[in-house]
């Protein structure tokens, strides 16, 4: 916009320019115009007088004769002879004393003056005039042939015409120079535009360019003025600006191709050096790693060798228990079904007696005792792993330490021992874990009363649960996997354990108490099992004299608290009258179960075997069979099972077995076998089990 | 003749008033010419009589007047070869009066100036009016031989003319144009310029209406007017029976031929002014036109057989006898026989014998002066016109 302005600038001052030269031009072309002009009139008149005058001369020897010989016709002939002429307007002739003798038109003077004639005497007159408002040129002379004077004679010329050609011309002329100002004045223009501004414009345009960096532009003028040399130098100049630039540009180019190529180089010697160092490395990690995999290899073959000779003492210790749980299982067994009798009767007993019955204390003593005898029983079977446990969800505060907390068992302990103070911290969020509460709770019972045992005087014992997530194998763990635990923790600042009992200290019967003080000798063996039953894993740490701490850990489940949780509620449990049928070989067995059944309010129907179950099942049905698992002679109760289902498979059945939970009573229950009881079984068990393998959800109602 | 004479005077002047050389050798010897002619004259020792003669040399009528000098010139020499008046010769001078009105009053004067005893011419009435107030102020007697106009005698007693006037002249053309052409209706054409063709119209017209015809129109034209299409279209519109133009030959003769080739077949009449030399501007448009003039050759008497061939000896036979040469002979022989009777020092004694001039024997016929200084009894002849010639109809005799 500001070079625009400056261009257009160049153009206003040259049209200016040319204005101004042309209006000097019109000026002066005025100037000699307009005596050019005044000539031409000048010589217009003269030519006019001369014209008259010629006329004149023609006609004076007529005119003078016929005024002489006062010939008028003949004079008003010639008069009108001259009239013909052209431009001659007026003729006028006088006589000597001045008086008109004869005039072509009215209007002239009639007389001519004396101060006239006189003057014409000497010569004509030619003068401008006007008659009636024309303007005319007035010739007046003596009329005088051979010396005679006639008269006079005024001849008048039209100058109209005159002045209409001066107006013409003056006109033609303005607009002839207008038109040639105008024309020249486009003419320079369009020449300025071409020659000058376009040229200057595009060089502008060039410059404008290069400052831009475009470099080299070219402009093309191709006139040889100034412009076209300065169109020229500066075509020069920016090829050279451009050569230089890209020549250094180049300089440039090559400098950093070779610093780059340079740095390059560098860079792959530092990448080879650190190639180098990183192979020199890799190699030493290689080797690092070689030395350590070895190492660990011979470590691994330590620990492994080491494991070797743990397990081997764990196999002979296994097998010694096998033997032991053998012995122990084999007498487990027969007591198991003896015990029936002293377990289930009483309670039957106990439901048909009043409340303020002499008796209720005796029985609840047989009862009780035939219980414990259970217990220890349990304790034996567990041993052997043939226990079933329930995998009841259970929160290990609320079922196992809180419920034993209030036990009299508890008190009694309590009680024996008064100088231990008993700790309890409990997590509030403590993961709910599957198991049976009452191997739980015995198995806390056991540490808790050693853990006071091992008091001598005053102590403290600490009964703690929290959470744990665990990544490392145990101590003494096999199978123990990574996962969430509930930890049981039981600690005391009793006497302690010293290490080379604590191996043993598990193992039935190991036991550095008095014999008969306490328990069964079976304790910690029951512990361990119980344990093991749950896919946990315990740890012991004792220090002689400072104490000793349990830690149990217990896979923590995520299901839900399980329905076992609920009370018991007998009314719920009643049966509406329908057919059970128990298949039992011990007859006391199948007396027990059909009577709780009947009290529960069932139709009961028994049969001694798997043969005759599946006679009975032939003519009548059976809403749920109760199906013991070991029965000798005869089928097993899977193979009954099996056999009966092949004939009625929707028969229901609830498996009642004496033995824990094992594999053939899991494929029983594959096979659709709903539950699974242990013999002995309250009450409560047979019913809710016995109810669900109806079908219908025993009632919840949890208790406060 | 005259170029001697001329000379003659000129050394006389000379001799006389020391005049301007012409080379000394030329002058002595026309000096010994006239000592020879003066010392040995053919007749008579006396002072020659100073006769200026007035006619047109240049301008429009010095065709016309060409004649006339010749005449003045044939009858002066054979004059003087006669031995002159009363023993002197007639010393004849010729004077242009540029055929116009202004002219011959400077001629006039000039006739007076140089002491001449009369003058004969001018020839036209319009030169001779000027002409001859002057010469009748300076007392010297004018004899014009062709001029008609009757108001040229009535200006003096010493104006004399030797043929008919006007006034007869328009009779007789009315009588003319009455009676043998039988017209009742004329236009008249008239020379505007010219006082003969402007009387002789007038008086035309007047005996004309007296004779029962009636002048339609009357058109006017300059002298020296060449086209005449206007004039013979208003002319033709009136439809004459007869169309009188009195005009000299010049514009007579062309408007008879523009009129002819507009197709105007009327018959054309004019007067004495058209002359012999008509033929020149009319050509065979002519035919049938009448004019009057004031002699015929066949016509003629013995005098004019004898002035034929004395000009025919001396110039040739002319193209056409025009009467302005037996009237020119007339005037100057009839000049001869005043000065004879009455003498050539005494102009009033001059006069008188002009005046008394009685039944002069002219070539025209017998001259008898009235008191008016005209001739009387001159006919006027009726001459037609054919495409090439002239016929002699007839002579209307004066009153």
């Amino acid at each position: 916009m500001h070079v625009k302005m400056r261009t257009k600038g160049l153009r206003f001052k040259i049209n200016g320019a040319i204005l101004l030269a042309s209006v000097i031009v019109a000026l002066f072309a005025g100037s000699i115009l307009y005596p050019v002009e005044i000539n031409r009139r000048a010589a217009r008149l003269e030519e006019i007088e001369s014209l008259l005058k010629a006329v004149f001369l023609q006609k004076k020897e007529a005119i003078a004769n016929e005024v002489f010989a006062d010939q008028l016709l003949a004079l008003q002939h010639t008069l009108r002879d001259i009239h013909r002429v052209h431009g001659v307007a007026q003729l006028s002739i006088y006589d000597l004393d001045g008086h008109v003798i004869l005039a072509t038109e009215s209007g002239a003077p009639r007389h001519l003056a004396p101060q006239r004639m006189a003057r014409l005497e000497d010569a004509a007159l030619f003068h401008k005039t006007r008659i009636d408002g024309r303007s005319l040129a007035a010739y007046t002379t003596l009329i005088e042939v051979i010396g005679e004077r006639v008269g006079y004679i005024a001849m008048y010329y039209d100058l109209s015409e005159l002045e209409r050609e001066s107006i013409l011309v003056a006109g033609f002329f303005l607009s002839m120079l207008l038109a040639v100002l105008a024309v020249m004045a486009l003419f320079l223009n369009l020449l300025l535009t071409r020659a000058v501004i376009q040229p200057a414009g595009r060089l502008r345009d060039a410059i404008g360019k290069v400052r831009a960096g475009n470099l080299g532009e070219q402009v093309a003028i191709a006139s040889t003025d100034e412009i076209g040399e300065m169109a020229a130098d500066f075509n020069a100049m920016s090829k050279k600006l451009q050569e230089q630039h890209v020549a250094l540009s180049d300089a440039v180019q090559t400098k950093e191709s070779f610093a780059q190529k340079l740095a390059q180089s560098n860079r792959q010697l530092a990448d080879l050096n650190t190639n180098l160092e990183a192979r020199v490395e890799t190699r030493t990690e290689e080797l690092k790693r070689s030395y350590e995999r070895l190492e660990q290899e011979m470590i691994e073959r330590k620990r492994a060798y080491e494991e070797k000779s743990r397990l081997e003492e764990k196999l002979v210790r296994s097998q010694k228990m096998e033997a032991l749980g053998m012995l122990a299982g084999g007498v487990a067994h027969d007591l198991n079904n003896v015990l029936s009798g002293i377990v289930s009767y009483p309670e039957l007993l106990l439901l048909q007696l009043q409340a303020d019955s002499p008796l209720r204390t005796p029985i609840k003593t047989i009862q009780e005792s035939g219980q414990k005898a259970a217990a220890i029983v349990q304790d034996l079977l567990t041993l052997t792993r043939r226990g079933v446990i329930n995998a009841d969800v259970l929160d290990i505060n609320k079922q196992i330490v809180e419920p034993y907390l209030q036990s009299p068992e508890y008190e009694k302990l309590m009680t024996a021992h008064p100088g231990v103070r008993i700790a309890v911290t409990l997590a509030e969020d403590l993961l709910p874990i599957k198991g049976s509460t009452i191997h739980l709770t015995k198995t806390l019972m056991n540490l808790v009363t050693n853990a006071a045992e091992s008091i001598e005087d005053r102590g403290r014992i600490t009964i703690s649960t929290e959470n744990r997530y665990t990544d490392l194998a145990f101590k003494n763990g096999d199978n123990v996997q990574e996962g969430e635990y509930a930890v049981l923790i039981v600690s005391d600042t009793g006497l302690g354990i010293a290490p080379e009992d604590l191996d043993r200290i598990f193992e039935p019967f190991y036991t550095r108490k008095k014999m008969g003080r306490s328990g069964t000798g079976l304790g910690m063996a029951v512990v361990w099992g119980t344990v093991q039953d749950h896919n946990g894993q315990i740890n012991v740490q004792s220090r002689r004299g400072v104490g000793t701490t349990f830690e149990i850990f217990f896979p923590a489940t995520r299901e839900a608290l399980s329905i076992t949780d609920q009370a018991f509620s007998l009314a719920a449990l009643a049966g509406q009258g329908e057919k059970i049928l128990v298949v039992d070989d011990v007859p006391a067995q199948r007396e027990i179960t059909s009577s709780i059944l009947e009290e529960l309010g069932y139709r009961v129907a028994t049969v001694p075997g798997g043969e005759a179950a599946l006679a009975y099942l032939e003519k009548h049905s059976a809403d749920l069979m109760i199906l013991d698992m070991i029965m000798t002679p005869g089928m097993d109760g899977l193979e009954t099972y099996r056999r009966i289902l092949a004939r009625h498979p929707d028969q229901k059945a609830v498996i009642a077995s004496g033995f824990a939970e094992n594999e053939r009573v899991r494929a029983a229950q594959e096979l659709g076998a709903g539950l699974y009881i242990r013999k002995p079984f309250t009450l409560e068990k047979i019913g809710r089990a016995v109810k669900m393998a109806l079908g219908d959800p025993p009632p919840s109602a949890f208790p406060e | 003749m005259a170029a001697r004479t001329e000379k003659c005077l000129q050394a006389g002047m000379w001799r006389e008033h020391h005049g301007i050389p012409f080379g000394r050798i030329g002058g002595l010897l026309v000096c010994l010419v006239l000592l020879g002619g003066f010392l040995f004259p053919p007749n008579g020792s006396a002072e020659p009589i100073k006769i200026a003669a007035i006619f047109a040399q240049s301008g429009i009528a010095a065709d016309n007047n060409a004649l006339a000098i010749n005449a003045v010139e044939l009858a002066a020499d054979e004059i003087n070869r006669r031995g002159g008046v009363r023993g002197r010769h007639l010393a004849l001078t010729i004077i242009d009066n540029q055929s116009t009105p202004i002219g011959s009053q400077a001629a006039a004067r000039r006739a007076v100036a140089m002491g001449a005893a009369a003058v004969i011419g001018p020839s036209w009435s319009s030169h001779c009016l000027p002409a001859a107030k002057v010469l009748q102020d300076a007392g010297v007697p004018m004899i014009t031989p062709t001029a008609s106009n009757p108001q040229i005698t009535r200006i003096g007693d010493y104006i004399f003319r030797v043929c008919f006037t006007d006034d007869f002249q328009g009779r007789a053309l009315a009588y003319l144009a009455r009676k043998d052409i039988a017209a009742r209706t004329a236009v008249i054409l008239v020379n505007a310029n010219e006082a003969y063709s402007m009387t002789l119209a007038e008086f035309f017209g007047q005996h004309f209406s007296r004779l029962g015809g009636k002048v339609l129109w009357q058109g006017t034209y300059n002298a020296k007017a060449a086209d005449f299409r206007d004039l013979l279209d208003q002319t033709r519109r009136q439809r004459p029976q007869v169309i009188f133009v009195p005009g000299y030959a010049r514009d007579s003769g062309l408007i008879v031929s523009q009129a002819r080739k507009v197709g105007i077949q009327t018959t054309f009449i004019g007067g004495d002014g058209w002359g012999g030399e008509i033929f020149d501007f009319g050509g065979a448009a002519l035919a049938g036109c009448y004019y009057t003039t004031h002699w015929y050759p066949t016509r003629s008497n013995r005098q004019s057989q004898e002035l034929m061939n004395s000009y025919e000896a001396r110039f040739g036979p002319p193209s056409v006898w025009r009467t302005i040469i037996p009237l020119t002979w007339d005037a100057v022989w009839l000049l001869a026989a005043a000065i004879e009777k009455g003498g050539a020092t005494d102009r009033a004694a001059l006069r008188s014998a002009l005046a008394a001039t009685r039944n002069f024997e002219g070539v025209s016929g017998a001259i008898s002066f009235d008191d008016q200084g005209n001739p009387r009894g001159k006919g006027a002849y009726v001459i037609r016109l054919t495409a090439e010639s002239r016929e002699f109809v007839k002579i209307i005799a004066a009153p």
